[in-house]
């Protein structure tokens, strides 16, 4: 793969530390920022950054794998390009968050983090394809939750849009700053992402389940033991219009202000969902008296509600800055 | 209920969303939306999806949502691209009969959009009638069974009198959903006579898809579409463009620029949260772009104004070095962006004259925008009073390139740009300013050389 004529490798040479550093330096502007918060609202527990760091490595190992970078490349470097999309850590973040859920929801009598009641229901529907659904669900939180417990990364927990966003970035990085052979580079991102099935991811196939279920948001059995985080966030996801990510990470925030917002612009019932705000707290470990009440619930206008999702929906306020589409990068159309 | 029909369906897109063959039922659904055979597809969600698949290079596997006159239409989709286009795989087709909605249930609508018009229509994503609101008069012939959720384009018959239904909102090629307005149509009513003005405006809902639409609906005055004669003749009618502008597209194009502007300010200025940088710029070009067209809707609506017959200025007693003053003001960040000081009068100056006191500050602010835009960076705009003969004059001065006598004879014509654009000016502004100069019993003069700058002096009875 390597381009004859040129210097190649990055080893642990000055010119590779100063390209790791160059990617790093991205992070100065947020972590000025958050030193200019007055108070920081909001922390992120060590356990969580300890699955996000390592997640984040697991997948950086994989992308080598697939692009022939292994042992030509320090995994470092890849490792650096993959924590400067926005979009990625804050998966990874969702995803810490929904396994200490899962986990914690025991307590709330989730009797297991790859099976809720309404899966555990399903399974046995006459529906096939419901049936298949189910069963798809339950085999692919099985897959998650081993991942989590041995800190590994699956990439089909990558939606297409991110995978072909963080492949093409890796590329462009590749081509920009080391020696390897375009051509080459780009025919085996093309392979990679031609072969991708989302249809393996587990957000796939609780989007298909949920799709299967088609039940309103009124007849929503709106308990954590009965949902399991998994397919409630996915829910939420699909009648809000919000990413499921963001709605994970809005559970990291204090009072769990946004997410009764959430709920509230979809005109859930008040005690259905400061239920399910008193499920999540519990799972999480989150102090419950900092919850909104039924009056504050209540005090949110429906209008007001709808109005503010809606702009978060329309910005998504934590939309990364790399390529959608890989413009000039992408597959030779 | 939900009921589940139909085994899989597959189609086949050709590489620019021509839908090349699609099995029975989702080509009824194509043609039903409005699609033609060897047409492009029909179906905004599938193609969209589509198109995304094709620019990912990826297998997409997911669920959207259509609709037919009776019922919603879930489709789960695994699309495949390819070098020629995409496959398309319709898994699962599960149809909804639509419910009769209930009138207290909130559609969406949006209720300043509403209130503007003389009726009021609001459409779902599929362009179907939810609610419709009109005078009593012509409400009472239409009851709900003949409009709910009906295409609306099936449902007014053709402006032009053609028993043809008029086509549906396309956005257009490359267009992406936004606040813009759509497309300005002329509508008629199953027996009345009105010819009635449309506004569409898009609502967007999660993921940026169109959720549904609010149409405003103005009534031209009765006997308008008949003088006219044909809708497409009365459009291009100048004279008839520009009797319409002042009372009825004028004040209706301001309200949506407005909102353009204001939200794609929000954007630009990433007042809701982080946006990728190139997004922002689109943002602030949007606003950018507004800005020209609300100043072409100010020029166009003046226009009229001032050609109108018996157009006049009123005869106030007004003071030149305060409106001198008020203008330079106004314009002093704009100067300062560019670099550029404005030296003037000084606050104790004082030259009566007799004029409207809008009307000089609207050619005080041309002369010296004018100015500013023509003038170097770090350049000086003089703004001097003089007294002469029973005449009060106040003079915009700038260092700017000058201009020959060729292109002084030219200046002041309606739409003469002396072939600069970019600048974001209709090319109206001096022609206004030199007929409004003329209607308060004054002139407006011009004297330059090339390289030698420019000097317009707006020349008034003294008061």
């Amino acid at each position: 793969m390597m381009a004859s004529g040129r210097s190649g490798g990055v080893g642990s040479d000055l010119l590779g530390q100063a390209l790791r550093l160059a990617d790093n330096a991205m992070a100065w502007p947020e972590l000025l920022r958050l030193r200019l918060i007055p108070d920081a609202a909001m922390t992120i527990r060590d356990d969580d950054f300890a699955l996000v760091s390592a997640k984040l490595h697991s997948l950086g190992e994989q992308l080598g794998r697939a692009l022939e970078l292994t042992g030509a490349i320090d995994p470092a470097r890849i490792t650096a390009v993959l924590q400067g999309d926005r979009r990625l850590l804050v998966l990874l973040l969702a995803r810490a968050v929904e396994w200490r859920m899962a986990r914690g929801a025991s307590a709330i009598g989730l009797v297991s983090p790859e099976l809720s009641a309404l899966v555990e229901q399903q399974i046995g529907a006459s529906d096939p394809d419901l049936a298949e659904a189910a069963m798809a669900v339950l085999v692919s939180q099985s897959r998650f939750s081993s991942a989590c417990l041995s800190y590994r990364f699956e990439i089909s927990e990558l939606p297409p849009e991110d995978l072909s966003r963080l492949v093409w970035r890796l590329v462009s990085n590749l081509q920009r700053h080391i020696a390897f052979e375009p051509v080459q580079l780009r025919a085996l991102a093309e392979k990679m992402l031609g072969e991708f099935d989302e249809r393996e991811g587990r957000q796939h196939r609780l989007a298909r389940l949920c799709h299967l279920l088609d039940l309103p948001i009124g007849a929503m059995p709106w308990k954590l033991a009965e949902l399991g985080p998994g397919l409630a966030f996915e829910i939420l996801a699909m009648a809000s219009g919000l990413p499921a990510n963001q709605l994970f990470v809005m559970t990291l925030e204090p009072g769990l202000a946004r997410l009764a917002t959430v709920l509230r612009s979809l005109e859930i019932e008040p005690s259905l969902a400061l239920g399910l705000l008193a499920d999540i707290a519990e799972s999480l470990s989150l102090p419950v008296d900092s919850l909104p009440s039924v009056a504050d619930y209540r005090s949110i206008g429906l209008g007001d509600a709808r109005s503010v999702v809606a702009r978060w929906r329309n910005l998504d306020a934590l939309a990364g800055e790399g390529l959608d589409y890989p413009e000039n990068l992408g597959p030779v159309r | 209920m939900a009921s589940i029909a139909h085994p899989p369906v597959t189609a086949r897109l050709a590489r620019d969303g021509t839908l090349l063959h699609a099995d029975a039922p989702l080509m009824r659904l194509h043609l039903e939306a409005g699609g033609r055979e060897g047409g492009e597809l029909a179906l905004p969600p599938l193609l969209a999806l589509a198109r995304h698949s094709q620019r990912l290079a990826m297998r997409l596997s997911r669920g959207i949502s259509v609709a037919d006159s009776r019922n919603r239409i879930n489709l789960w989709c695994e699309l495949e691209p390819h070098g020629d286009g995409v496959d398309i795989r319709v898994r699962d087709w599960r149809e909804t009969a639509l419910d009769m909605p209930d009138t207290d249930q909130d559609d969406g609508g949006n209720a300043a959009v509403r209130l503007s018009g003389e009726g009021y229509v609001r459409l779902d994503a599929d362009q179907r009638i939810l609610r419709l609101e009109l005078p009593a008069e012509i409400d009472r012939h239409f009851p709900e069974s003949d409009y709910l959720y009906r295409p609306w384009h099936e449902f007014f018959a053709a402006a032009d009198g053609n028993s043809s239904p008029a086509a549906p909102l396309k956005a257009r090629e490359g267009e992406t959903a936004s606040w813009l307005l759509y497309q300005l149509h002329r509508v008629r009513f199953p027996g009345d006579d009105r010819l009635w003005a449309v506004d569409v405006f898009p609502d967007i809902g999660a993921d940026r898809q169109v959720v549904g639409h609010d149409m405003v609906l103005r009534a031209e005055p009765i006997g308008a579409a008949a003088r006219a004669g044909r809708v497409t003749d009365a459009v291009l009618d100048r004279r008839h463009l520009a009797r319409l502008f002042g009372d009825q597209i004028g004040p209706a194009l301001r309200q949506p620029i407005g909102r353009i502007i204001a939200n794609a300010e929000s954007i630009g200025g990433r007042l809701e949260g982080p946006l990728r940088s190139d997004y922002a710029n689109y943002a602030t070009d949007i606003a950018e772009a507004a800005r020209h067209l609300l100043t072409l809707v100010e020029d166009l609506t003046d226009l009229e104004a001032i050609e109108s017959e018996g157009f006049s200025a009123a005869r106030e007693d007004i003071d030149l070095a305060d409106l001198g003053r008020r203008a330079a003001g106004l314009l002093a960040v704009r100067a300062g962006d560019h670099g550029i000081r404005i030296d003037r009068p000084a606050e104790d100056e004082i030259l009566p004259a007799l004029g409207e006191f809008r009307r000089v500050l609207q050619i005080l602010l041309n002369l010296i925008g004018n100015a500013i835009n023509y003038a170097p960076q770090g350049s000086m705009i003089w703004i001097r009073l003089d007294e002469q003969d029973g005449k009060a004059s106040i003079t915009v001065a700038d260092q700017g390139p000058g201009m020959s006598t060729e292109q002084q004879s030219r200046l002041f014509r309606k739409w003469e740009r002396l072939g600069r654009s970019g600048d974001g000016g209709s090319g109206l502004g001096l022609y206004i300013s030199k007929r409004l100069a003329e209607a308060m019993g004054g002139e407006l003069v011009v004297e330059s050389a090339p390289g030698q700058g420019a000097r317009f002096t707006l020349i008034l009875p003294a008061g």
